[in-house]
């Protein structure tokens, strides 16, 4: 038999326990705490280059030197012509790996060459390689250096387009050999974060 | 009597155990990118306005553990682009008037767990980041999520 001091002390011990117990539990469930944050960011569209036109010289003869001007658009001989698509208004970097000449099937070549005005940069959408104006971009470029400010199109009107014009000159040797020749010019762009 | 008494002792237990006041972590602003170009990686310095913040409040001087879960990309339909997080783009200030400019703690690793006691007004964590878009990236808006885990060590 227990006595009556006895089963107070029993049931305190109890609830002692039981407090304890409970009150740990509840320090661990408040012991931590996390929260769900983001990183957003936005890409613009990325850039697109098309060919537009060949630097086409057409015919040339033997031993006379032939140049196609920047601003050629005729039937027969053509400035090239690039497309470079993007974000309005956004700084790019651009660089044109040019050929120092240009070959036939036979492997004979012929000698190609850029003049340091044979460039012009457009960002309007109304010139074209015949037309266009300092107003329009750039025009009497050296095609081995672009400018540093260059961008695409404009942001007033929102123009998404730049186009380079390019001239050149072949000099075909006295015996060269007939025939069609060509070479790659490579342009690379790429944005620059202005 | 008696009886009164151990349940007046047991709701004493209850309440003083309890004093540690739950850790309260908040979101205060996002990792914020802005506007990207393809090609083009963009930092954001965690002294920085687009720098994540969080703010955490608890009980005045003790002692917790604040652990990032980061991410390695962010995501939109199904297109990842990569994120980049230093050893030193995490800072910590627990002072009450917080200073980004001049944490208490400063060029912390937030691939590591940090060890630091709540100031009277808690704690502000800020967090930097470096995103690098591919050539090609898809264009879109890119989200991650960023988990701030807070726990007392009891110290």
């Amino acid at each position: 038999m227990f006595s009556k001091n006895s089963r107070f002390l029993s049931l305190i011990a109890i609830l002692l326990m039981a407090g304890i117990f409970v009150a740990g539990s509840t320090s661990n469930v408040s012991a931590q705490a996390a929260v769900t944050n983001t990183a957003d960011a936005t890409v613009l569209a990325a850039i697109t280059i098309a060919a537009t036109t060949n630097l086409n010289f057409a015919s040339v003869y033997p031993g006379v030197p032939k140049t196609v001007a920047r601003t050629a658009t005729g039937a027969d001989t053509t400035a090239a012509i690039f497309t470079i698509t993007g974000q309005a208004g956004a700084g790019i970097s651009a660089f044109l790996v040019l050929p120092e000449y240009v070959s036939e099937t036979g492997g004979d070549r012929m000698t190609v060459s850029f003049g340091t005005t044979d460039m012009a940069l457009d960002t309007t959408t109304t010139a074209n390689p015949s037309t266009i104006v300092a107003g329009d971009g750039w025009i009497d470029q050296d095609p081995r250096s672009f400018p540093a400010a260059l961008v695409i199109g404009g942001t007033v009107p929102a123009v998404t387009t730049t186009k380079v014009y390019l001239g050149g000159k072949v000099i075909p040797s006295v015996f060269q050999t007939a025939g069609a020749y060509t070479g790659d010019i490579i342009l690379t762009v790429a944005y620059n974060g202005n | 009597m008696n009886c009164k008494l151990a349940i007046a002792f047991l709701f004493f237990l209850l309440i003083g155990t309890s004093a540690f006041a739950q850790p309260i972590v908040t979101g205060v602003s996002d990792l914020a990118f802005g506007t990207m170009y393809p090609g083009v990686p963009l930092k954001v310095d965690k002294a920085s306005a687009s720098a994540a913040e969080f703010s955490i409040t608890g009980t005045a001087g003790a002692e917790v553990t604040v652990t990032f879960t980061l991410p390695t990309y962010m995501n939109v339909s199904g297109y990842t682009m990569q994120m980049i997080f230093f050893n030193t783009d995490m800072a910590i200030d627990s002072n009450p008037t917080p200073n980004q400019l001049a944490p208490a703690y400063n060029d912390l690793d937030p691939w590591q767990t940090q060890t630091v006691r709540l100031g009277s007004a808690g704690l502000t964590v800020w967090l930097g980041g470096k995103a690098v878009p591919a050539l090609k990236q898809q264009s879109g808006s890119y989200v991650a999520d960023i988990v701030l885990t807070v726990q007392y060590t009891g110290n």
